[in-house]
């Protein structure tokens, strides 16, 4: 399993990794990001990948 | 001698960054070289109109973390380093500190604003592009007594005039479209109008600059409908182009960009990535080049993917994605997640959080624009990268049968 981590005091809520991974993060009604899934198969390694790279603020790291 | 490198990278940005970080990541027996012309290393550009006035922009900050790695991974990141010519059948790439040959070369030389010749050679005009422009502009508009003329009603001047009204500063937008972003029609426009007018923003729609005179030492920008705005300092953001002229002898094809397939590559060995790309986008089926932040960090990486598998004989990587932006002006986050084709019907489903624009076609629907509405516009987002409908996307948005109120799901 591969452990996800975000730095939440980093993260702008722009939703970049809700909208490619969306049963891992969400977007909350007020607008803030939660995690859903705090770890994901080791199959998943690419698109959590593309999620990491693709965080406008470099908020999400994995272990 | 001509050095030899396994993959080069020409530019400092965020596409040039990913696929270094891919290549990296992929592939670290390859060696990499990234080519930019920027002095600094590859730093974050988004905050570059974002960051408000008083707070800092250290280039340290910005500086992308993953820098360090990269320099300690081997990756060489070659600065002040302009490319010039390519080869691409001896592939060799010429730059002003000597030639390279590569086994597959990753071009992510973005675009460069467009600066109207009425503004060419005057001082305080500025651009934004690079750290060195928003130092400069911040340093010119630092004194509050001076007057800024925003010319170009686009994100960089919407940006930018919020940072302004925040601090509580006179500014004025200046552009020739009567509706600016048009290009989502009337309605994404009159909206973008309310919010700017509500915040105190001086706005002069479908106004052309005819030119300018100074008296006192104080400029003013003469308009064709006979006013004078004040414009001590003016910004300039009437859009870019891309940054392909150095390519004109390669034989590549430049069409509005670099023409790629659908794995953004150009022809054998040659993969482009970011604002600098005209590729057929399946996911929507069709051609397109995106200005965008997060379209530039995708396709780094898959260009980046795809240079390392042509070297390594593998199967090549499809770049569908669904483009994407936001800007946050005014305390409003702006979102746009799709494909603007220019036929669509433009579909409302407003609420009391916000205004949410859906974009139909046909029976598909394509795209969706967002004042605020975080959650909604998340979902949508997330559900476009498929094939989505409208009844979809209104059981996303909990709309109860067409143009019926909007009721939120708890």
């Amino acid at each position: 399993m591969i452990q996800v981590m975000v730095d939440f005091d980093r993260c702008d809520a722009n939703g970049t990794c809700a909208a490619l991974m969306p049963d891992v993060f969400q977007i909350k009604a007020d607008g803030q990001l939660e995690l859903l899934n705090a770890e994901i198969d080791d199959s998943r390694e690419g698109e959590l990948e593309e999620v990491i790279l693709c965080c406008p603020v470099g908020a999400i790291a994995h272990s | 001698m001509v050095e030899k490198r396994d993959v080069v990278i020409v530019g400092g940005s965020v596409a040039a960054t990913r696929a270094a970080e891919a290549v990296h990541r992929h592939a670290p027996h390859l060696s990499v070289t990234m080519v930019s012309d920027e002095t600094h290393p590859p730093h974050e550009r988004p905050p570059l109109s974002k960051v408000g006035l008083n707070e800092p922009l250290e280039i340290e900050t910005l500086t992308y973390p993953t820098v360090e790695t990269l320099r300690d991974g081997g990756v060489e990141i070659r600065l002040g380093t302009r490319a010039q010519s390519l080869d691409p059948a001896r592939r060799l790439l010429g730059t002003t500190s000597g030639a390279i040959e590569y086994g597959a070369i990753v071009i992510a030389t973005g675009c460069e604003p467009i600066l109207p010749p009425q503004f060419a050679d005057q001082p305080d005009v500025f651009i934004l592009r690079r750290y060195d422009d928003a130092v400069a502009l911040r340093h010119a508009v630092a004194d509050p007594s001076r007057t800024v003329a925003l010319v170009g009603a686009g994100f960089i001047g919407g940006e930018f005039a919020a940072t302004l009204v925040k601090e509580g500063r006179e500014v004025a937008i200046i552009d020739l479209a009567e509706k600016p972003l048009g290009r989502f029609g009337d309605n994404v426009a009159d909206a973008y109008i309310a919010l700017h007018r509500d915040a105190g923003v001086n706005l002069h729609l479908g106004s052309a600059v005819v030119g300018t005179a100074t008296t006192d030492g104080r400029r003013h920008v003469r308009l064709d409908d006979g006013s004078q705005i004040p414009a001590d300092v003016i910004v300039v953001g009437v859009g870019v182009r891309p940054s392909v002229d150095w390519l004109a002898e390669s034989g590549l094809p430049l069409d509005n960009g670099i023409v790629c397939d659908e794995t953004l590559r150009a022809i054998d060995g040659v993969f482009a990535a970011g604002d600098v790309v005209r590729w057929p986008n399946e996911r929507f089926g069709a051609s397109m080049r995106v200005e965008h932040w997060t379209n530039a960090a995708e396709q780094g990486r898959v260009a980046a993917i795809n240079a390392v598998a042509s070297i390594l004989g593998e199967p090549l990587t499809v770049c569908a994605n669904v483009p994407y932006f936001w800007s946050d002006q005014h305390g409003v986050r702006i979102q746009f997640a799709g494909h603007r084709y220019g036929d669509e019907q433009v579909l409302e489903r407003h609420n009391e959080d916000g205004k949410l624009f859906v974009f139909q076609r046909g029976d598909a629907v394509t795209g969706v624009l967002a004042f605020e509405r975080r959650q909604h516009f998340a979902r949508l987002r997330a559900a476009l990268r498929n094939e989505l409908d409208l009844q979809q996307a209104d059981s996303i948005l909990g709309v109860v049968g067409e143009g019926s109120q909007v009721a939120v799901r708890s």
